[in-house]
């Protein structure tokens, strides 16, 4: 009968290479780990980075609009006023109508976000310069 | 279009070149800044590569040990 802890053990064909390769691949895994160190710090750097030309665009917004404000204000002429026909609108029962105003009435005011903020301001400098063509 | 001619108070004139000036002194200062996260990025790309090309290495030597350990077996 066999003994239960009788031990066996296999044969390793090449032991030096095949220990020159677990070290190898040690070492690689450490310089994998030293390049995750670099790799953070270059982020971290990169975000610092993003902040002050966040920083820098938005002091030259700045000063812009200081710009625009000392700049004199020229009056344009108003663009020729087409008549346009107002779209005939089916006619909506009143019951429905104020149900809709008590809807629109119950919303919060949305408060603008930055980019909604930046947007709006964009579409006003377009119409502006849609004004001087 | 209205052509007549616009004039400016020759003190706002002034203060007009300055902003304008410090306008300038900015861009430039966010231009460099830009250059310097450009910079930055390609840093990162540069580790990001040379991370790739060091798993794959470890991978090619695991497999190595794995097929010297376990050989395929021989029908």
């Amino acid at each position: 009968m066999k003994d239960p802890k009788e031990t066996f053990f296999m044969h390793i064909p090449e032991p030096l290479i095949v220990r020159r390769a677990v070290l190898e691949s040690s070492r690689e895994t450490i310089r994998f780990m030293q390049q995750y160190e670099q790799i953070k710090s270059i982020r971290t750097l990169k975000a610092k980075k993003i902040l002050e030309l966040r920083r820098e665009l938005k002091e030259v917004s700045r000063m812009v609009q200081e710009l625009k404000a000392k700049m004199p204000e020229v009056a344009m002429r108003k663009p020729k006023h087409r008549h346009v026909h107002a779209p005939v609108l089916p006619a909506v029962p009143q019951e429905r109508h104020q149900e809709k105003k008590a809807v629109q009435k119950r919303q919060p005011p949305k408060r603008l976000n930055e980019l909604e903020r930046l947007e709006a301001e964009l579409g006003e400098v377009e119409r502006k310069l849609g004004k001087l063509r | 279009m209205n052509t007549a001619p616009v004039f400016i108070k020759i003190d706002e004139y002034k203060d007009v070149i300055d902003v304008l000036h410090l306008i300038r002194t900015k861009i430039a200062e966010a231009k460099k800044t830009l250059a310097q996260i450009n910079e930055l990025k390609n840093r990162e790309d540069h580790e990001l590569s040379a991370w790739h090309a060091e798993i794959t290495e470890i991978e090619k030597r695991v497999d190595f040990v794995d097929k010297l350990l376990f050989p395929p077996e021989e029908p």
